[in-house]
């Protein structure tokens, strides 16, 4: 039971005031009796000296003080909660999938919040009237309505269906798609189960139709995470680094462990983190592994951020055959693709001549005839190649980041960036534009036949991109994006990103492990789609013959290692409720309402007390 | 003077074949009311033996013709009976036509006493005797009777209505019947008051006349009561329950003076001041015994 608007309560005053007027209001009227002997004996009982007994036997001050009080609380809007029953003839429930709502929650943390949303869920299902709806949406990967409509064993059903995810979530879809179902219905109630870290711009939220009630869970207890690990290999040895947040509010130590592949515990450190602080933990001398694993002991409230698989990265360079346009030699990029040890540049001079060791095949202002056997980065292609169609240099404009969130454009910053000109790319579709200068695409990355290529169309010497700081950034960017495969491994992704499976895994009989160790045939629509790791941890493919594996290390998107609840405002209702200062997200939920019934009460009182009136009793 | 404003001429009609049935009363003076004493009426007792000293106006020569003995004749005593009314008027008597029957039923007692040739006194008291009446005798002065009753007015109030004039010497000397009309409402008690006429070999009626509103008040409301003899009030919410309680009290009230009565042989008769004369005397007193037809 829940007041709506308690501080209606202040009408209870008016018992007090009821009494008073029946302490008051006694007026005498004189009445000569022939005498008052017969009523003496009465009087000793009745005749009231003190207020009290003047108020003794009145049915009639009982039910108005009654019927005020009950007024009162009517007026204070009493509700229903607990019950859970849905309120509105349309209810529209978002239920958050993200990786974060795999935390645990409650007092004794026995089960995790998207269980508990599920609870909740499948309690307003059993509360469903027959006149009400209800709409499933899941705030997942993708943003789908996973039922609609009053039949509870089939909403139950969806329900059961939504499993947890661990990539990152499509929040803003969700939300839109929710605020355009209550915007269509007026009388619909949105209830979001979430915690509510979506990293939103607040000035992109929808637009609901009444305001959401945002139903967020209490984590049990702290959170701590290993944010990034990476390995090095350097000849024998292998370094490893990682980062341990700690998400939560309280100082906690934790123990962090480094497995090898067969897990043997490698090695053990330990960090003091003060709330929300990180710590970088390295290790030297590590033991050769395919791969490491850091793990944090110690339980809290998110275990699926409390070990990341680490593939290390070798150092026995691979070679990159860098080409450039005669007497234009390019000291700036040499330098840039030689950084980290990863690559060694050879120079040649012949683009139709490449030697078939090198891992990557970078043009710059030359095109050779056919492509090379391996990934490309093109600078500056020239007109009139057949491989490419390139226009004429056509002036540079306002700059443009089309796809902000890219992994190769993760701390590049193109905002000072000038350019003189650049080449217009046309017929090749399969590159997709990153950035456009003035319309025109400044940075192109694609597939073709399992061969990535990266393009930037403009000549490096007219511009200076050499001299800012994101150049080797992106070049090391562009590395990782044309060589993924380092190591034994195929690199390290975030959960629900689409991996390209290059060669040799398009070969047939190739098979993967899950992190659960539950093996699958490797498809050709994996193939076509490319691989999408569905929870964090280890995905090995191997060959049929089991000679050959690659390793990939899925990883828990950053973000959603916050399980703390946080304070969203979502707009909605009308114009006029706009301001309401009640009408935000984190609003409580109102149950059912029952000043109707109290109002019926409140007529049959009236009733009773016209008639106790009549009879004067 | 007629008698129209208390009793009407067929009530009077129909009360000369009434007479008043008390316990004997020794009253000195010859009347028409039969005692169980032997006398000078006309009515044949019994013979006995002559014994010196007897009036011998009373030998019934012709049984001494036939037996050669003296045999004296004796005949029933014929007395009269003395009727005291005494009706209340303290103001109490007042409401809802107390005293207007208490005076309709003195004066047709008083009538039919006269008519059967008793005596009739009455006596107007509230807290002493205000008033009172020679003694009557003779259907003729049956309207001074009744002018005397008519010109009776309750008494103004301050003025509380007592039987204490009773018990302070006020008993009358004379053997009779006493009739006290009254609602009996008195603060300072009836008991020893009924004692001491008792004492005086007085055979007593208690008529106890109450108001229709005192017997079932309609009332209702907040109510500040005031007694019409003291002047004192009360308040009193009046309720459902209240008038209940307030009947149950006038129940017990009533019935413990008839117990009261009952348990000394008195004559009680409760009657509702709405009731008409005929009814009560005709309906409620002849029952009793108080009168006979």
């Amino acid at each position: 039971m829940k007041l709506l608007s308690p501080y209606m309560l202040f009408w209870l005053l008016s018992l007090p005031a009821i009494l008073a007027l029946y302490l008051l209001k006694r007026t005498y009227v004189n009445q000569t009796v022939p005498s008052v002997l017969l009523w003496q004996k009465l009087l000793r009982e009745m005749e009231a000296n003190r207020p009290w007994q003047k108020l003794r036997r009145n049915l009639l001050l009982l039910l108005q003080l009654l019927l005020a009080a009950m007024l009162a609380f009517t007026l204070a809007r009493p509700a229903l909660t607990g019950t859970g029953g849905p309120s509105a003839a349309h209810t529209i429930a978002v239920l958050d999938l993200s990786p974060s709502m795999a935390a645990l929650v409650g007092a004794n943390g026995k089960e995790t919040a998207l269980e508990n949303a599920k609870t909740q869920i499948s309690d307003l299902l059993s509360h469903l009237a027959p006149s009400q709806r209800l709409t499933l949406i899941s705030m997942g990967r993708e943003a789908r309505v996973l039922a609609s409509g009053n039949d509870p064993a089939d909403l139950r059903r969806a329900l059961d269906d939504a499993k947890q995810e661990y990539s990152k979530a499509d929040y803003e879809s969700a939300l839109s798609l929710a605020a355009a179902l209550s915007v269509q219905e007026p009388d619909s109630e949105v209830r979001i189960y979430s915690d509510g870290n979506w990293d939103l711009d607040s000035k992109l939220y929808p637009h609901f139709g009444s305001a959401p009630h945002l139903i967020q869970p209490q984590p049990h207890g702290k959170n701590l995470a290993v944010r990034q690990a990476a390995a090095i290999r350097i000849g024998e040895r292998t370094a490893l680094v990682a980062t341990v947040e700690n998400v939560s509010g309280e100082a906690s130590t934790v123990d962090v462990q480094v497995q090898g592949a067969d897990g043997k515990v490698l090695q053990v450190a330990s960090a003091a983190l003060k709330p929300n602080e990180q710590a970088s933990l390295s290790w030297d001398d590590l033991a050769p592994s395919d791969f490491y694993t850091v793990k944090l002991l110690g339980d809290d409230a998110l275990a699926a951020d409390n070990q990341r698989v680490v593939l290390p990265e070798g150092t026995s360079s691979a070679k990159a055959w860098l080409v450039t346009a005669e007497n234009q030699p390019n000291v700036f990029l040499e330098k840039a693709l030689g950084l980290g040890g990863r690559l060694t540049v050879e120079r040649g001079t012949d683009p139709d001549a490449p030697p078939a060791d090198a891992a990557l095949y970078v043009y710059d202002g030359v095109l050779p005839k056919q492509w090379p056997s391996g990934p490309v980065l093109l600078l500056n292609p020239p007109e009139g190649s057949p491989l490419l169609n390139v226009g004429a240099a056509v002036q540079a404009g306002n700059l443009q980041v089309l796809t902000p969130d890219a992994a190769l454009l993760q701390n590049v910053d193109l905002s000072n960036l000038h350019l003189q000109a650049l080449h217009p790319l046309t017929g090749a579709s399969w590159l997709q534009p990153l950035v456009t200068s003035g319309g025109t695409p400044m940075l192109l990355t694609g597939e073709q036949n399992g061969r990535s290529a990266a393009v930037l169309p403009f000549d490096l010497h007219q511009s200076d991109l050499p001299l800012l700081p994101a150049f080797p950034i992106l070049v090391k960017h562009l590395q990782d994006y044309l060589l993924p495969t380092t190591g034994a491994g195929l690199g390290t992704v975030e959960v629900g990103t689409r991996v390209g499976l290059l060669p040799p895994i398009r070969e047939t009989g190739w098979s993967y492990t899950d992190p659960s160790g539950t093996e699958y045939d490797v498809t050709q629509a994996l193939i076509s789609q490319g691989f999408n790791p569905t929870e964090p941890g280890l995905y090995r493919f191997q060959s049929n013959d089991g000679k050959t594996s690659q390793l990939l290390s899925a990883s828990l998107p950053p973000g959603e290692s916050r399980i703390q609840p946080t304070a969203v405002t979502l707009p909605g209702g009308t114009a006029s409720e706009k301001n309401d200062p009640h009408a935000t997200a984190s609003a409580s939920i109102p149950g059912l309402e029952i000043w109707r019934w109290l109002a019926a009460l409140i007529l049959l009182l009236l009733f009773v007390e016209w008639g106790v009136y009549k009879r004067g009793i | 003077m007629s008698s129209n404003a208390l009793l009407s001429p067929t009530l009077l009609a129909r009360l000369e074949r009434l007479r008043l049935q008390a316990r004997e009363t020794p009253s000195l003076r010859g009347g028409s009311r039969r005692t169980r004493q032997l006398g000078s009426s006309i009515e044949f007792a019994e013979y006995r033996p002559y014994m010196p000293g007897d009036d011998l106006r009373h030998l019934d020569w012709r049984a001494y013709a036939r037996l050669q003995r003296l045999f004296l004749k004796r005949f029933m005593d014929e007395r009269d009976a003395l009727l005291y009314l005494c009706v209340d008027i303290s103001q109490s008597m007042a409401f809802g036509g107390k005293l207007q029957l208490a005076r309709q039923l003195a004066a047709a007692l008083g009538y039919l006493a006269l008519a059967g040739e008793d005596r009739v006194e009455a006596l107007l008291f509230s807290k002493k005797v205000t008033g009172r009446t020679p003694r009557l005798s003779g259907k003729a002065s049956a309207y001074r009777l009744f002018d005397s009753l008519q010109n009776v007015h309750a008494r103004e109030t301050g003025e509380k209505g007592s039987l204490s004039w009773l018990v302070q010497g006020g008993v009358p000397r004379e053997p009779g019947i006493v009739v006290l009309l009254s609602d009996f409402l008195f603060a300072d008690g009836y008991e020893d008051a009924l004692r001491r006429l008792q004492a005086a070999r007085h055979a007593v009626v208690v008529v106890q006349i109450l108001s229709a509103e005192e017997l079932n008040p309609t009332f209702a409301g907040d109510l500040h009561l005031i007694d019409s003899e003291t002047g004192i009030g009360r308040d009193v919410s009046i309720s459902p329950h209240v008038v209940q309680s307030y009947k149950r009290a006038v129940a017990e009230y009533t019935a413990t003076l008839q117990d009261h009565c009952r348990r000394r042989g008195l004559h009680y008769v409760l009657l509702s001041a709405n009731d008409s004369v005929e009814d009560a005397v005709f309906r409620r007193l002849l029952p009793t015994g108080v009168v006979s037809g």
